[in-house]
């Protein structure tokens, strides 16, 4: 088979991705043939997103779990990218959802900046190659900061640039990493056996390091500390809908594609990812303990979050890093419910501020109830998801430390699980505020949103209702194993 | 056999908790009713399984088996979490007393008026999972339930308590969270170390079970596993099974409490209504215990063997730092606080014992405590809700004004400090009994113990003659409110007053149905 046919072969197969790329172009042109404020562009962004989901089940079946290479190896596509590429357009779904019912009037340029980002998912999902990793990883990084900075305030201005600054030099690092490693295999394939072979000829300590600064760009998209300095501020400043589909979207194709290295096994990455996991747990949780602002504490609580699924990647001998899979699969109703009950708070209360809530709950008391599920469930009590997927990693944390019998890694499994109880403290607040607390002001003002409230209390029921039917995640991340 | 007797304990509360929230408003004077109604046909169950339990039998009974899910850990692991009910001796004396006490409570609730909505339906979404916690033969269900509990009981202090509720109720959420986490460490732990080799063949993965039987049989831990007895692992210099031990002494101590993990419980118990101190000190309490026998003993017996004198002092410290402490309270719901935690420490002296008379001496001073500790609770509250004041100087010669109430007092403070023929003195008793004629602890431990009742009849003493004694003299604003018991009050009381009498004249009545199993356990 010569080159071009391949070629052909491979672009026959990428049909959600060619949907995606057709609806950015579509969606392009309708920005420029109409008017500032015209829905078209959120139209035709509805389209694409639900034919593209669409086409993601269509193919499901065709999708091996080993999956198959396209591309001469640049795309790989298996069962996990699939999953990856589902929970993404689901949040795409979710976040068209959120934009519609609190009626945001966003430029057209914002749908399709999350199209581009969406296209860089999918293509960061199903790759081994270090070369689509890059230019896919840039793809959602370009767009994102775009995207934080569209809103054009100065506190956007100031967010949008911390967090280029910030990615530009992560992406430096690991560009650096990767001709390092490029230099010591002539390959750019990390799963392929001549890298592993060529790799093991180098001493373990620079290998690490060079791994470590790979993966570094990747842990600055999952929100992963020490990389983490973007995120306070991005969350805090970029409008709702956004960032709760950039706080879930672009982790998930970092997770995978950290995952994918895991998984490849050159080298032993288990400290590594340990200290990662400890330095995001105590930089997420404490910080969050003095923030005032919701959106601000869900950013630092996305950190500490990173930090429990980077525990589902250290493997032992009966477990795989299905933990972070399933993980994933959950974070996605609990990170989206959590901004979905800020704007709805937020629309409420005109300010998003934790001590200003006081009261609400009177006011509205299936808000209270659904605000008290939706954090209880970012603590990880039972009975909702969040504590099911806490209880999938560490015991596959405590499977992999009882194989190596590593103090660090006991270490951490009391040390994270520590962390949840510090994390009770600063989730509680507002459920504080808004339950416990008495009104500051009689304020008569009530309305009533029955569309609202349905959704959030359908985030609710959904976190509650994995919690007594986790097969539901279960069977399907089990599929892609 | 598979009546559901058991699930329908669970499932009454809930669905009372559920009617109340969908009944509308207008019917708020109704809410109390439901409540009560629950707890009384709940009583009626507890009794039924009571009259059908078999008390030689020291196995589960009554057992409901059905699979929950399974939750692979990726290609090779399978976590089985299944919903299993029993009872047996140990669990069945707490879930009568979880019963009588809620019943209590309920009754003590009738005076909230305010928000009764949100209140009726915590109040039985806790008695749910209390007795949920009691009945769990599955591990994974006794934790939820247990970390469940806190839940409601966040909101029933910081909604309904007193002026400091916000403190105390997130002190009290905290501290107790914290243990739970521990426990959550050790259970990941103790699953991922054994093995259901039934179901392990039968999947042809590794099936990792969460069921109290499994999990106890050491047959079925995996040889490389960090439980695993032939290999031991150690964890930070100690062997792993005693660090798990550690994990779950302190974890179920802070629920107990013990010195030095009591601080939060004078907090919480100053800041609770009434009826939310009597569970607390009642039920909730005793769960520290149920989990260090049920959890504990009976998983990690050789560890936990290996810590008696660490159990023992522990207890001992209790007893006496709580004694000291309750002496010197100006306050009478802070005294009663740590009388609370002076006699749990009996609880720990008996388990400390690790013979069948130490182990009945415990689960005996749980039961008589749940009941003694109830009272007490009504009784400061019975002062609280008519002068708003709980300080023991405000009040002298009440024993004039109010007879009836020196009545119960007397009662509930002579059951207390350990007068025999009072349920508190047998307890007590045999847990001290039990201790002197252990072989693992050193004598002089149950020797210092009884100083703890010594000093139990000083404080209890000084503060009955304190408030009861001589001539009636109060502040001016009070001598018309200070009017002797109203009947709910009596019923209240009463009742736990004849059971006390009861349980102490006749203590067989309790062990009698606990004594088997704990043998059982010992062995």
């Amino acid at each position: 088979m010569n080159i071009l046919e391949e070629i052909f072969q491979s672009s026959t197969r990428i049909l959600p991705e060619w949907i995606l790329f057709l609806g950015i172009l579509a969606a392009c042109l309708g920005l420029a043939f109409t008017k500032e404020g015209n829905k078209l562009p959120f139209y035709l962004f509805a389209l694409t997103v639900i034919l593209y989901v669409y086409s993601l089940i269509i193919s499901a079946p065709q999708v091996t779990v080993q999956g198959e290479s396209f591309y001469q190896g640049l795309l790989h596509l298996d069962k996990r990218a699939l999953l990856i590429k589902q929970l993404a357009g689901i949040s795409a779904i979710i976040f068209m959802v959120h934009v519609r019912l609190f009626s945001y009037k966003f430029p057209g340029e914002v749908y399709v900046l999350v199209l581009f980002v969406l296209l860089g998912i999918s293509f960061l999902s199903m790759t081994t190659h270090f070369l689509t990793a890059y230019v896919s990883l840039e793809l959602i990084s370009l767009a994102s900061y775009v995207l934080v900075a569209s809103e054009k305030m100065k506190k956007n201005f100031e967010a949008g640039i911390k967090y280029l600054i910030f990615g530009a030099t992560a992406s430096a690092i690991m560009l650096f990493g990767i001709s390092l490693f490029y230099g010591l295999t002539h390959s750019l394939d990390f799963s392929s056996a001549e890298f592993a072979r060529k790799l093991a000829l180098n001493p373990e300590g620079p290998v690490q390091i060079i791994s470590f600064m790979v993966l570094g760009g990747f842990l600055f998209k999952i929100a992963a500390a020490p990389f983490h300095h973007w995120v306070p501020d991005v969350y805090e400043s970029t409008s709702t809908p956004v960032i709760s589909f950039l706080s879930f979207a672009p982790k998930a194709a970092g997770f995978i594609f950290i995952s994918r290295i895991v998984a490849a096994d050159f080298t032993n990455l288990n400290y590594l990812l340990a200290l990662v996991i400890a330095l995001s747990l105590v930089v997420g949780n404490f910080a969050a303990l003095w923030q005032n602002d919701f959106k601000r504490l869900l950013g630092y609580s996305g950190i500490a979050h990173s930090g429990f699924i980077l525990t589902g990647l250290i493997t032992g001998n009966n477990s795989d890093v299905y933990g972070t899979f399933f993980y994933l699969v959950s974070y996605l109703p609990i990170t989206m419910g959590s901004f979905f009950l800020a704007d709805f708070i937020h629309k409420k209360a005109r300010t998003l501020d934790i001590p200003s809530m006081a009261g609400l709950g009177k006011k509205y008391p299936l808000l209270a109830f659904n605000a008290l599920v939706i954090l209880i469930s970012l603590v990880g009590l039972p009975p909702t998801i969040g504590f099911l997927a806490k209880l999938v990693v560490f015991s596959s944390l405590a499977d992999a430390a009882s194989v190596s019998s590593g103090y660090l890694l006991y270490g951490l499994l009391v040390f994270g699980l520590f962390n949840a109880a510090i994390a009770l403290y600063y989730y509680l607040r507002p459920a504080y505020m808004m339950i416990i607390r008495d009104p500051a002001e009689k304020n008569s003002s009530f309305s009533y949103d029955l569309l609202i409230t349905l959704a959030l209390s359908y985030f609710s029921f959904t976190l509650l209702y994995l919690f007594l039917k986790p097969e539901v995640i279960s069977e399907w991340v089990s599929s892609v194993f | 056999m598979e009546s559901g007797i058991l699930s329908s304990l669970i499932l009454l509360p809930l669905l009372g908790s559920l009617l109340i929230l969908i009944l509308p408003r207008a019917y708020k004077n109704f809410y109390k009713w439901i409540c009560l109604i629950t707890q009384i046909l709940l009583l009626i169950n507890v009794l039924t399984v009571l009259g059908l339990f078999d008390r030689e039998n020291p196995e589960y009974q009554f057992i409901e088996h059905s699979e929950w899910f399974r939750l692979s850990l990726g290609s090779k692991s399978i976590l089985s979490i299944d919903y299993i009910l029993g009872v047996d001796g140990l669990s069945i004396s707490l879930v009568v007393l979880s019963s009588i006490v809620f019943l209590i409570a309920a009754v003590s609730s009738f005076r909230i008026s305010y928000r009764e909505k949100t209140y009726f339906s915590l109040f039985l979404l806790l008695t749910a999972s209390v007795l949920g916690c009691f009945l769990a033969v599955d591990f994974f269900l006794f934790f939820v339930f247990f970390e469940f509990m806190l839940l409601p009981m966040y909101f029933l202090i910081g909604i309904w308590g007193g002026e400091n509720r916000a403190y105390a109720s997130l002190k009290f959420f905290i501290y107790t969270f914290s243990g739970s986490v521990l426990i959550l460490v050790v259970m990941i732990c103790m699953v991922i170390s054994n093995q259901d080799e039934f179901f392990t063949s039968e999947y042809a993965r590794l099936v990792y079970s969460f069921d109290f039987r499994t999990l106890k049989d050491t047959n079925n831990l995996i040889s490389s596993s960090i439980l695993s007895i032939q290999n031991p692992v150690s964890v930070f210099g100690l062997p792993a099974r005693e660090f798990m031990f550690l994990l779950l002494l302190v974890g179920f101590g802070i629920k107990m409490p013990v010195v030095p993990f009591h601080t939060w419980l004078p907090d919480a118990h100053v800041e609770a209504p009434t009826p939310v101190s009597v569970i607390l000190a009642g039920i909730l309490l005793k769960i520290g215990g149920y989990g260090i026998l049920r959890v504990a003993y009976e998983i990690l017996p050789d560890a936990t063997e290996k810590y008696a004198v660490l159990i023992g002092v522990l207890g001992l410290v209790s007893i006496i730092y709580g004694a000291l402490n309750a002496l010197n309270q100006t306050d009478l719901k802070k005294m009663i606080a740590y009388s609370s935690v002076s006699h749990m420490g009996f609880v720990f002296i008996g388990i400390a014992a690790f013979n069948s008379i130490g182990f009945n001496g415990a689960v005996f001073q749980m039961f008589s405590h749940g009941i003694l500790s109830s009272m007490l609770f009504l009784i400061a509250g019975v002062i609280y809700e008519r002068t708003h004041d709980r300080n023991i100087a405000s009040f002298r010669g009440l024993a004039k004004k109010m007879p009836v109430y020196t009545l119960m007092v007397a009662v509930a403070f002579f059951g207390s400090l350990g007068l025999p023929s009072l349920s508190g003195f047998i307890g007590e008793f045999l847990s001290l009994h039990g201790a002197f004629q252990s072989d693992l602890l050193p004598k002089l431990i149950p020797a210092l113990g009884i100083t703890g009742i010594v000093l139990s009849a000083i404080y209890f003493l000084l503060t009955f003659q304190r408030m009861f004694f001589g001539e009636f003299h109060t502040r001016e604003e009070y001598r018309s409110l200070l009017k002797d018991l109203t009947k709910t009050e009596i019923f209240m009381l009463g009742s736990l007053a004849v059971l006390t009498i009861l349980t102490g004249v006749w203590p067989n009545l309790v062990i009698r149905y606990i004594n088997s199993s704990l043998t059982e356990i010992l062995k």
